[in-house]
């Protein structure tokens, strides 16, 4: 009796018999699995390990007629020409024996460097999953220049398959139904990232039975990191910020500076403050917690009251982050550090463009369209631009060449948000020692939130 | 559709429902309102747009979320101005001329932008209107809309946007019609969703979800269904049912045409005219086999078949003899969608399958030995075969009204009894009760569309013996007439009598036996 297998859609049909992980299909009258399971699948039918090249295997008198597998016809990858450092290479090492799992590299530490080289040593059709467009950007520029081929792309802006294509989680989400059969190999970029509720189909609709998964920060703080065992492979590797810093990454200062309100700010600010303070305090409610704070937003749905308390609120937190004395502080940071490179990061969008318009300095916001972006990174890169101000956008792995100043004017206070942000400006370059500032309006409940921040 | 964080919904007992707007004077007056402010903004900038809608949210006493959403759909109904330079450039010259040392006073801010404008050759009034004209751009057109249209578009986005998180939906229709069955399948498909679909009565049912649905809860195709839901709305009768993942819980979404009527005002619905034939070889035919009388009526696009989720719609349908025959017209067409159809054609052996007779030359065509009625056509489509395989069906039909009769037959009480009564009383064609009739029962004479006692005849035809020779026909049967009511004219020629014509006229002719005749109906 023969077994065969297809893909469909982010699944595999099984017809013939029943395998583990599968289920029967009523609509297709045959047994469908998750593509993620396609190598266990293929396992337990030859009673093998590891072996994906034939398409007829006789195993208890039974043949398995496979046409998973669409892979893009893919050619002999150069050599990069660049050395690993010793921990590199290790990383690289300890994947290969598994063909699966994860990397934990500080940030800056050459993550991409390890993936590139695990791609060249298996040779075979990779898909490289990465946040956000300045990444792909970047990775493909890597990769372009270490194996001199062109490398396609899948995101919002362009669809191009090739045999080394990098995507964002979003359009591989998106494309995962007709993407999934045709790698065999998936690198996850930042891959604390994938085990969210919908990013995780990626890694169950592809079957590519080759998985590695980087980041800097393994832990999420909802625990969901669980999931990433089952969906790319466990940590094969990790190494600490600590002993890499100094030796490899730029050493950094963290300085802090408060800054006081105005008193026209004060007066404002306190009004706010103190209305939405009051609403609480008569609605007996006391916000502890983050569902706290979650069901206090829901009730300004119904209650025009709490409505207004909480936009009292916002209006207070943007004095307290648009105080005219932090732009006054940072104008004179700018001016201290008039031939440094400096990296401003904010939040709020809004901020972003107040201080481009004012100090006119190029801007980047998830807006900002590509070819500005670039344009903007590359000035950086080269010295053109010695100053950028960003919101959230380049929290993540952007390569930002050359900064050895930053300034934080706001913050959420996340762990990881915070790590990353440091990292960016940890490049070494040079005995430079880099210096990030933090600027705090005293006196708010922005305090409390820097303070989180520094301690989780 | 719109932002999740919008959507209001009110949850009970497991159940759940976004709070659609009424179309009452209040929120028709907010719509107004909104719609009045976008207008208004012609001309403006989008941040003039932004803040007045900032200062009427504030004001407004009902929940933000829906003026916030009422915005949202009308900001997708505005142009907004190119600016006369690109804004890119005019950055870059001004960011590189500004980069040489931090711009910290109003006197270095001056200094860039008047060497900017020079540079670029354009005066300065021109540079600071167009350097951030991208941000902030001039509102051009404004498509209106009336508020109560809002009010509609308003609602269905909830209906969508509440869709987003389902992991399944079931749809029921009441008797759908077969255009919009079709464009509802073939939309289901286009968004890679799966269906099952099944009938139960005058309903048709579609469980919709994904392929990997089976395997897990998801609402990964929530998004596909919700963008497939204008489709649904145009199929009159509709109801859905849905199950909507909520904080990690299943709620139970149930919604009806006529509850949504109320909140969703319909689009003046087009005509639907029938569409024209796919060929003149089916034209061709629909009109001859109607021109012909068969007992049999030809339907074009009859409705679907349905059998195992298989759904086909079949080119025609012959209505009668208690029963419906389908027939597919399989013309010429591609390798794959022939295979496809002969797939789906095993499933329905019934069906009168018309197959273009240069497909048996193609290579791979193979036809489902399981088709009982497989006709070959040149360029028409022979009638003789079509009527020949619907012989097949009457005589079918036939066979099972007459074991039907033999059932259920009981000897009549009254002395008369019409075939027409017999028909309506077992619920069988004429034909059937005729023949059946005319197999003979006991006690009884069948004369062509009446039963009549023997006992009831012997008396007629004893009465009129003795007038043998001397009354007119007209007489003979107003003497039959005293005993039944109609079709004398069928029992006089029953009990064997005849007539000889004098004239044409009635009153001139005699009534006399033709004798050996009698013998045959005592007989029976």
């Amino acid at each position: 009796m023969a077994v065969h297998l297809s893909y469909h859609r982010g699944s595999i049909l099984i017809r013939g018999t029943h395998v583990p992980n599968s289920r029967w299909d009523e609509r297709s009258k045959c047994y469908r699995a998750l593509a993620l399971h396609y190598p266990d699948i293929l396992n337990y039918l030859k009673g093998t390990l590891n072996e994906y090249a034939s398409d007829f295997i006789v195993r208890d008198g039974m043949d398995i007629e496979d046409e998973v597998l669409d892979p893009i016809p893919c050619p002999r990858f150069k050599p990069p020409g660049y050395k690993l450092r010793d921990y590199q290479r290790k990383a690289v090492d300890s994947w290969l024996k598994s063909k699966r799992g994860i990397i934990v590299l500080p940030t800056g530490s050459g993550k991409t460097l390890v993936a590139v080289n695990i791609i060249f040593e298996l040779n075979v059709p990779s898909l490289i999953v990465v946040p956000t467009l300045d990444l792909v950007r970047q990775w493909r520029s890597v990769l372009r220049e270490s194996f001199d081929m062109e490398i396609g792309e899948y995101s919002g802006e362009e669809k191009i398959l090739r045999p080394v294509t990098v995507a964002t989680y979003d359009t591989a989400y998106l494309c995962a139904e007709e993407l999934g059969n045709k790698f065999l190999l998936l690198v996850f970029d930042e891959v604390h990232h994938l085990p969210s509720e919908g990013y995780r189909h990626i890694a169950e609709m592809f079957c590519s039975p080759y998985r590695l998964g980087l980041t800097a920060t393994y832990e999420r703080a909802d625990g969901l990191h669980g999931e990433l065992p089952r969906l790319v492979g466990g940590v094969v590797f990790e190494e600490k910020v600590s002993r890499l810093s100094g030796k490899h990454l730029a050493e950094y200062s963290l300085k802090r500076i408060y800054t006081e309100l105005t008193d026209e700010e004060k007066i404002e600010y306190k009004k706010n403050y103190d209305y939405y303070r009051n609403y609480l305090r008569t609605h007996n409610i006391s916000l502890r917690s983050a569902r706290d704070f979650k069901f206090f937003i829901m009730r300004t749905g119904r209650d025009p009251e709490a409505r207004k308390a909480l936009l009292a609120r916002h209006r207070a937190r943007k004095i307290a982050l648009n105080s005219s004395s932090k732009l006054r502080v940072l104008s004179r940071l700018l001016q201290k550090h008039s031939k440094d490179r400096v990296i401003i990061f904010t939040e709020h969008n809004d901020l972003v463009r107040m201080i481009s318009h004012k100090f006119l300095i190029p801007s980047i916001i998830h807006t900002t369209r590509k070819e500005e972006r670039q344009d903007v990174l590359e000035k950086f890169k080269h010295g053109i631009y010695p100053r950028i101000v960003s919101s959230k956008v380049l929290d993540e792995g952007v390569d930002v060449p050359e900064a050895n100043i930053g300034i934080i004017l706001s913050g959420t206070g996340s762990k990881r948000e915070f790590i990353q942000r440091l990292g960016r400006i940890l490049r070494k370059k040079g005995n430079k020692k880099a210096v990030l500032y933090e600027i705090v309006s005293r006196e708010t409940t922005e305090v409390r939130s820097s303070y989180r921040r520094r301690t989780k | 559709m719109l932002p999740s964080n919008l959507l209001i919904t009110r949850k009970r007992k497991g159940r759940i429902k976004p709070a659609f707007a009424e179309i009452t004077e209040e929120n028709l007056g907010i719509a107004e309102s909104i719609i009045n402010l976008f207008s208004r903004c012609i001309g403006k900038r989008y941040s003039v747009l932004l803040d007045e809608f900032q200062m009427l949210e504030e004001s407004s006493a009902i929940d933000y979320r829906v003026p916030r959403s009422l915005f949202i759909l009308l900001e997708r109904r505005i142009i907004t101005e190119e600016p006369s330079h690109d804004p890119f450039l005019l950055r870059r010259t001004v960011f590189e001329i500004a980069s040489y040392k931090p711009i910290i006073s109003e006197r270095d801010r001056e200094m860039v932008f008047e060497r900017s404008s020079a540079e670029l050759g354009i005066s300065r009034r021109e540079l600071e209107e167009n350097l951030w004209a991208d941000e902030d751009p001039i509102i051009r057109e404004f498509s209106p809309i009336t508020p109560d249209e809002l009010i509609s578009l308003y609602n269905l986005s909830l209906l969508q946007t509440l869709l987003f998180k389902a992991d399944v939906l079931e749809i029921s229709l009441s008797n759908p019609d077969v255009l919009s069955l079709r464009n509802l399948l073939r939309e289901l498909r286009f968004y890679g969703l799966m269906y099952d679909i099944w009938r139960s009565g005058d309903r048709i049912n579609i469980t919709i979800d994904g392929p990997i649905s089976v395997l897990k809860l998801t609402r990964r195709y929530g998004v596909a269904m919700a963008r497939f839901i204008p489709s649904l709305l145009n199929v009159r009768g509709w109801s859905l049912r849905s199950g909507i993942l909520d904080n990690k819980k299943i709620f139970e979404f149930q919604l009806g045409e006529e509850e949504f009527d109320r909140y969703h005002k319909k689009c003046v619905e087009e005509e639907r005219v029938k569409p024209a034939f796919d060929s003149a070889v089916e034209e061709n035919f629909y009109r001859q086999f109607n021109s012909l009388n068969t007992g049999w009526l030809l339907k074009r696009e009859p409705g679907p078949l349905i059998k195992d989720s298989v759904v086909i719609f079949p080119d025609f349908c012959f209505v009668g003899y208690n029963r419906r025959i389908f027939m597919e017209i399989v013309g010429f067409w591609t390798r794959e969608y022939i295979e496809k159809k002969m797939k789906k054609l095993e499933l329905f052996p019934e069906l009168i399958v018309c197959v273009n007779n240069e497909l048996r030359c193609s290579p791979n065509f193979r036809l489902p030995s399981e088709l009982k009625n497989v006709i070959f056509y040149k360029k028409v489509i022979p009638l003789n075969e079509i009527l020949n395989i619907l012989k097949k069906y009457e005589a079918e039909e036939l066979e099972r009204e007459l074991k039907l009769i033999d059932n259920n037959f009981k000897r009549p009480t009254s002395p008369i009894v019409t075939v027409d009564e017999l028909c309506s009383e077992m619920k069988v064609s004429k034909v059937a009760v005729k023949s059946f009739l005319q197999r003979g029962v006991e006690g009884y004479v069948f004369t062509g569309s009446l039963l009549v006692s023997k006992r009831l005849m012997d008396e007629i035809s004893d009465k009129l013996d003795k007038l043998l020779g001397k009354a007119t026909y007209a007489q003979a049967l107003d003497i039959i007439g005293e005993f039944i009511p109609s079709k004398q004219e069928e029992i006089f020629d029953a009990l064997g009598f005849t007539v000889d014509w004098r004239s044409l006229n009635v009153e001139n002719s005699i009534i006399r036996r033709k004798a050996y005749i009698k013998n045959d109906i005592m007989r029976s």
